[in-house]
């Protein structure tokens, strides 16, 4: 599978649009890199902002730049990818419903707690109309959401807005604390704008061959299985959550090359050709 | 594989409150209800429609979903799983969340995030079955099991699939329960969709599949054979959870499912009908403009709102009913809304051409639309 990379953007520990080569690389062991709080790009109306989660914030703060100059946001296709998700916004109801009881918990909360509420928001930001569909995938999130953008740009012959993003609020951070994650967890986004044909870098597709069988043992269900294993280069300066390897893909779309794997191991590599 | 290759559905199944696929359907023919008593944390004012039948040990959306695969014998190489959930093992981290909120140290600390995070189902049914294919979770809240349709096929199409087993899940949970009450969106009384005293929804629990594979592959013996028309997804850009009061997603969405083919094709329509006057409204709206011959059928009465789920149970509904040549009653439904063909009684049909509606918070359409081929 190919197709052109139109335009990309990123929002992640190096704030907005970060080389990756020039982040330093992070000292080991368990900490927490968070990104800047992202700024409200001009496209987006104040109410909306204040109503968006942390995690919608930092996929508006990618998208923008992307869908700058853009005509077709009405018929845009949009391809949301999170690991995560809204966990933040679900713990969050569920704390106002614990200590204030039904009559208590929280609308706002609630409906931010689905994990597309951060494509619905970037809908009403931007005037998205078109196809829209949100993909999880744990740590392969980035990656399979890729995939299934590029199969659907090249079924249909049309442009979509590949975006992922994962956030590292308290609720998030005290997560991965109980699941001894072990790491530098970081947060961030990445927009790909995905073009059937035109001028730009070309993104290939590439099979890897599979995966060695302790990774997956590494992420198996049962849940007590620890969860994190250790990820490609990229995660030491970005930090390690689901969505980095689309973060790590988009910051090296300005200099070409094979950019990322999905997991250690396989399953996919994917090359930008300037 | 071609990107034209048809695709066919040479499998389905389904477990709700009414019961397992084949009694399910029954029991929603005959105008039954699934609601009943719930656990013991659902308010008493707040109907639910409980699968009762004995479920495995796992998180609770997991072992509907176990339930409902139950005997499927499929080969695993090149098999995609592509499930659909709002909720994953949410329930399990409920407990977590609300001992960390009292002070207390959880009793399965690792719940605390890991059960909520989304992908978990799908990893464990490729687990299970040894799938090789791509896993991933579509949560795309209440319209995830028609575009899990959607992108199952499109896996298949594009040649990274062999053959794709399109799951639902969504078991009862709190954040749900309350979260919809918390909106003022839940019925206090029944879930009667597309009834002008309508008062909100209610929440059911429930899995269900299909199989998807290319037209050239075997067909199972027995029963109708069904195509996928096609699957299509809109967003209103209006409200993030009250749709577009005029349906015009609903229309780009059901119009684009179709391909092309003129509206008046459309024999049955499954809506989603969630029984809130909002939804409802909006629905209607766009069934009289995109489809407007069809019968109309609103299940959510019988088997409550699966959330997640609800795509992928009414899409085995609608083709179940297609199969059988009848329109589902609508349960609870006393005045019908205007301008949309509903009844609160079975009614034989023919149908060629089926559609299901869904519709999300994030201002979500998704409608799939299904072929009946000549014997």
């Amino acid at each position: 599978m190919r197709a052109i990379v139109g335009a990309a953007h990123t929002w992640s520990i190096g704030g907005a649009d970060a080389d990756l080569a020039a982040l330093p690389e992070l000292p080991d062991g368990p900490s927490f890199q968070l990104a800047p709080d992202p700024v409200r790009p001009e496209r987006v109306a104040a109410g909306t902002w204040r109503r968006m989660s942390r995690l919608a914030r930092i996929a508006a703060a990618c998208a923008a730049p992307v869908l700058e100059r853009r005509a077709d946001l009405d018929a845009l296709a949009l391809f949301w990818g999170t690991g995560i998700g809204e966990f933040s916004s679900t713990a969050t109801f569920l704390r106002s419903l614990f200590l204030k009881g039904a009559a208590g918990a929280s609308p706002l909360a609630f409906q931010n707690a689905v994990h597309n509420a951060p494509a619905g928001h970037l809908s009403i930001a931007f005037g998205l109309r078109g196809p829209s569909e949100t993909v999880c995938a744990g740590p392969l999130t980035a990656i399979r959401t890729l995939e299934r953008a590029l199969a659907w740009v090249m079924l249909r012959e049309r442009p979509a807005l590949v975006l992922v993003g994962d956030d590292l609020g308290p609720e998030v951070q005290q997560g991965y604390t109980f699941a001894d994650a072990g790491a530098p967890m970081g947060e961030g986004g990445a927009a790909l704008l995905l073009l059937p044909d035109g001028d730009g870098p070309t993104l290939t597709w590439e099979d890897a061959p599979p995966a060695p069988g302790d990774w997956h043992r590494r992420h198996a269900y049962p849940l007590e299985e620890r969860p994190m294993a250790p990820g490609p280069a990229h995660d030491a300066r970005l930090g390690l959550y689901p969505a980095v390897d689309l973060v790590a893909l988009a910051s090296a779309v300005r200099r070409g090359g094979v950019v990322a794997w999905g997991g250690p191991g396989g399953p996919v590599r994917l090359v930008v050709t300037r | 594989m071609a990107r034209s290759t048809p695709i066919q559905i040479t499998r389905f199944g389904a477990l709700t409150a009414l019961g397992a696929t084949e009694p399910g359907f029954e029991a929603l023919i005959a105008g039954r209800d699934g609601f009943g008593p719930g656990p013991d944390w659902v308010p008493a004012d707040q109907p639910v429609a409980c699968v009762t039948a004995p479920l495995g040990p796992d998180h609770r959306t997991f072992a509907l979903a176990f339930a409902a695969l139950e005997g499927l014998d499929v080969d695993p190489r090149g098999l995609a799983v592509v499930f659909a959930t709002t909720t994953s093992a949410m329930l399990s981290g409920e407990a977590a969340i609300e001992s960390w909120v009292r002070g207390e140290q959880p009793a399965r600390p690792v719940d605390y995030l890991w059960s909520h995070l989304a992908h978990w189902p799908a990893v464990a049914v490729a687990q299970r079955l040894g799938a090789t294919g791509p896993a991933l979770v579509v949560s795309t809240a209440c319209t995830s099991g028609t575009v899990a349709i959607g992108v199952g096929a499109d896996l298949v199409r594009s040649g990274r699939a062999a053959r794709a087993l399109v799951v639902g899940a969504d078991g009862l949970c709190r954040t749900t329960t309350f979260g919809f009450r918390s909106l003022s969106a839940y019925s206090s009384t029944r879930c009667r969709p597309m009834d002008t005293a309508r008062d909100g929804m209610a929440i059911g629990e429930g899995a269900a599949w299909l199989l998807l594979e290319p037209r050239t592959a075997p067909h199972s013996a027995g029963g109708a054979r069904f195509t996928l028309l096609g699957v299509e997804t809109s967003s209103d850009a209006w409200h993030l959870t009250a749709p577009d009061p005029e349906g015009s997603g609903v229309v780009r969405a059901i119009r684009g499912a179709l391909g092309g083919l003129d509206p008046s094709v459309i024999d049955h329509v499954n809506a989603h009908a969630t029984g809130t006057e909002a939804n409802d409204a909006a629905e209607a709206a766009a069934i009289v403009r995109a489809a407007p011959r069809a019968a109309v059928s609103a299940t959510k009465g019988a088997s409550g709102h699966t959330l997640g789920a609800a795509g992928l149970v009414e899409a085995v509904w609608l083709l179940q009913s297609m199969e059988a040549g009848v329109i589902p009653p609508v349960a609870g439904l006393v005045n019908a809304v205007a301008g949309v063909d509903v009844s609160p009684f079975v009614r034989e049909r023919e149908q060629t051409i089926g559609v299901s509606i869904n519709l999300a918070f994030g201002g979500h359409n998704a409608a799939v639309a299904f072929v009946k081929e000549p014997a």
